[in-house]
């Protein structure tokens, strides 16, 4: 079930009201109940992959807990294999395969893998990740093994952050289950304000940006550098909105339930670098690869040159995290090397020389930095968007060559919806950015809370993309 | 707790009073239109009274010159094709125009070589919005197909979702000049680089079928006179599964088929088309020239 249809919006008050009657005791089974419904809106024979997984993580946090120390690895390996065993059938063997024929025709090689016709199921990156991270954190003991077994599967189910995060902590989300919630009013309302927030975000920005980023990509060889370059723009956007839109969605839907889940964005496009950018987007993916991949393989503890490798594997991972296809690993690698660019360089300032300092800190400015950084991010989301890299290589040459051409212009007033919905998400922003005293949807004056609701349902209704497109991680 | 239902309750009604003041303003709007987009629609599917109605996609709008059909054979002709239009739209367009003119006698129908092997989109509907207060076949159709369009359309403003640049300017253009439209687009000559391609032989849409056999019945229905015509497409259509349905279907209704899909006269001119799919200005006249006489000399007369 996506977020942005009417299903959703029969399915939430419901599920909502029917927890608040319930007694603490049957509320994790309700939630479980409605989060399958949620899943199984998508393919629904893919709860049993889900469920082979959940009780294979299951019996291993209690296992972990009852064996011996020197055991333990060996279980969590196992864990660890069984999901991502799962991700590599499912998200993977098609790009290996793929690329195997591929390497074999080169090598005049008489190899032909199959390809398997399955579709991917929705959120599996996600919900294989917050999966993982439990097992990990049992056998690190900094959690203890979830021995209800339904909480445990609420944990992995949990429909707001089922099928595209934020990708939860055991120790974050699963004691809240446990814990008594009372319907508290301001509590409830800020939840429904935050998920109007994020529809706002969903159907009026990104999808009504998506509509000019569809129509340039799809057709980019008969499009010039000038629109290429808009669409590039409008595509840095639309993926914010839509993503950050999804996570508004879901952190004020788990609200309104009296659960607290973590914030995955904090305005990236704000960031002075792309180190900074990357503690401001998508922080449960950032933070995981942070805990479970970078800090074991040594963080920033060993040789410096080691230390430039963990972040470029890191982001290289991350990429390939994102989907199976070059243009992601490419991505994740443009990510890297500017990140290790950025560490260089602030290593180097910090020995330069006096005259050469007061020339790098006469352009270390918000005004000059924080365009940089978004620059560099909207060069890399064109391989994250392309169909392959040589459309991506395409783009980009385009962009910085052909400056001729004339704008491609959608009719009926496209762009007078596209600079109302990006002012207001920009005057939001900055406004949170600069933490001006200025509230709208969390205002204590009813009346300022009434008006801000109203005003953007009635941006949603007049100018909001209307036909429940989805969300672009859904795919991941 | 109390407080709660009563700002939860005047949320409500000021949204709800909102969704109807705005959407009335929006409304008399549109109604006072004298110009712009929605009302060049509203006035060409309702006031418009040609004998000969253009039906189809943007190849039909690009292909098909009234004004030589008006010289040729002196019946009045509108091109009626909508750019990126397909079997939904052209349904709920020709309702509308066999409600509104009853001096129509002969509809002319433009379909792709691979037509009903395409989905039906009933969100091409939404399209047909601004005359859902003086067309019922509009909401019906919504209502009918697509789901939840029944309770979406009891919000006021619902109607009117991406619609006010362009309503807004209406009011800034002048008045059109509606005894002057013909409907068809003259598209311009390219340098249209071929690659001569087979249409894929697909899997054809009960749907799809459906939808084609509600046109003909509209049209018997109204006794007007329904042409079937798939005009030049750059590309090898023989084994489209489509054509060969329409093949049949036409055969089994006793309809008009006029297949310029396979023509050689346009597969070896590249020259004659915009891209693959559009001819351009002149195609389009020496198609329209060809049509005619087809459908005169060798079919014997139109309406």
């Amino acid at each position: 079930m996506l977020f942005n249809t009417f299903s959703f919006l029969l399915f939430f008050p419901i599920v909502t009201l029917v927890y608040y009657f319930l007694s603490q005791r049957f509320r994790w089974c309700w939630l479980l109940a409605a989060s399958c419904y949620f899943y199984m809106f998508f393919v629904p024979v893919y709860i049993f992959i889900l469920a082979g997984t959940i009780i294979i993580d299951y019996l291993v946090g209690i296992y972990l807990e009852n064996v011996k120390p020197e055991n333990k690895k060996t279980l969590l390996i196992l864990s660890i294999i069984a999901n991502v065993g799962i991700l590599a059938v499912f998200k993977y063997y098609n790009f290996f395969a793929d690329n195997v024929n591929v390497l074999s025709q080169y090598l005049d090689l008489q190899s032909n893998l199959p390809f398997l016709h399955i579709l991917l199921p929705v959120g599996l990156s996600f919900h294989t990740f917050q999966a993982m991270s439990y097992t990990i954190e049992v056998y690190r003991g900094n959690q203890k093994a979830e021995t209800h077994f339904g909480r445990y599967a609420l944990y992995v189910m949990f429909y707001p952050q089922l099928v595209a995060g934020p990708i939860e902590r055991p120790q974050n989300l699963l004691h809240q289950f446990r814990e008594k919630k009372p319907f508290i009013p301001r509590q409830v309302s800020d939840g429904l304000c935050l998920m109007l927030w994020g529809m706002f975000k969903k159907v009026v920005v990104a999808d009504r940006l998506a509509k000019y980023v569809d129509s340039v990509y799809d057709n980019h060889s008969m499009h010039h550098g000038s629109s290429l370059a808009l669409a590039s723009v409008f595509f840095a956007f639309q993926i914010y909105c839509d993503f950050s839109g999804y996570s508004d969605i879901a952190l004020g839907a788990a609200k309104t339930l009296g659960i607290d889940l973590m914030t995955n964005f904090k305005r990236p496009y704000f960031s002075n670098s792309i180190t900074q950018f990357w503690r401001r987007w998508h922080i449960s993916l950032s933070t995981w690869f942070r805990d479970y991949l970078y800090i074991p393989l040594g963080g920033n503890r060993v040789s410096p040159p080691r230390w430039l490798f963990n972040i470029f594997i890191v982001f290289i991972i991350s990429g390939f995290w994102h989907g199976a296809n070059w243009t992601f690993v490419i991505w994740g690698a443009l990510h890297g090397l500017f990140s290790t660019i950025n560490i260089l360089f602030s290593k180097f300032t910090s020995k330069a020389s006096a005259p050469f300092l007061n020339i790098i800190r006469s352009i270390d400015r918000p005004i000059f930095t924080i365009p940089f950084t978004f620059l560099l991010v909207t060069l890399a989301w064109v391989f994250f968007r392309a169909e392959s890299v040589s459309q991506a290589v395409d783009i980009i040459k385009k962009i910085c060559t052909d400056f001729h051409g004339k704008l491609f212009v959608k009719p009926g007033g496209y762009f007078v919806y596209c600079m109302a919905g990006l002012t207001i998400l920009f005057f939001k922003e900055l406004k949170d950015e600069r933490r001006w005293n200025i509230h709208f949807l969390s205002s204590k004056h009813f009346s300022v809370r009434l008006f801000s609701i109203v005003f953007l349902l009635v941006m949603i209704l007049l100018t909001g993309v209307l036909d429940s497109s989805q969300f672009i991680y859904f795919q991941f | 707790m109390k407080k709660t239902w009563l700002h939860i309750s005047i949320v409500l009604c000021v949204a709800i009073a909102a969704d109807k003041a705005i959407g009335s303003a929006l409304k008399w709007l549109l109604a006072h239109q004298k110009s712009g987009g929605y009302f060049e629609m509203k006035q060409k599917l309702t006031q418009l009274t040609p004998q000969i109605a253009i039906i189809g996609s943007s190849r039909a709008e690009a292909h098909y010159n009234p004004e030589i059909f008006e010289k040729k054979c002196g019946y009045s002709t509108i091109n009626y094709g909508m750019s990126g239009s397909h079997l939904v739209s052209e349904y709920i367009a020709l309702s509308i125009i066999i409600q509104h003119n009853p001096q129509l006698k002969t509809v002319v129908l433009d379909v792709t070589p691979y037509e009903l092997s395409m989905l039906p989109d009933y969100n091409e509907v939404h399209d047909f919005y601004s005359l859902i207060n003086d067309c019922p076949i509009v909401k019906s159709v919504a209502v009918q197909h697509l789901p939840f369009e029944k309770y979406k359309l009891t919000s006021s403003l619902y109607v009117y979702n991406s619609t006010v640049p362009e309503m807004l300017a209406g009011y800034l253009r002048k008045p059109a000049k509606f005894h002057k439209i013909t409907g068809f687009i003259q598209s311009p000559e390219t340098d249209f680089k071929p690659v001569f391609g087979k249409i894929e032989r697909k899997e054809i849409y009960r749907e799809s079928i459906e939808l084609l056999d509600s046109i003909y019945t509209i049209c018997m229905r109204a006794n007007k006179q329904l042409v079937i015509c798939v005009s030049p497409y750059f590309g090898d259509a023989t084994e489209s599964n489509s054509m060969a349905f329409l093949k049949d279907f036409c055969f089994r209704k006793g309809l008009r088929l006029m297949d310029y899909s396979s023509k050689e006269m346009y597969l070896k001119s590249p020259e004659l088309f915009r891209d693959e799919k559009h001819l351009n200005y002149r195609g389009a006249n020496l198609f329209t020239e060809q049509f005619i006489d087809d459908i005169f000399v060798k079919n014997g007369s139109l309406p």
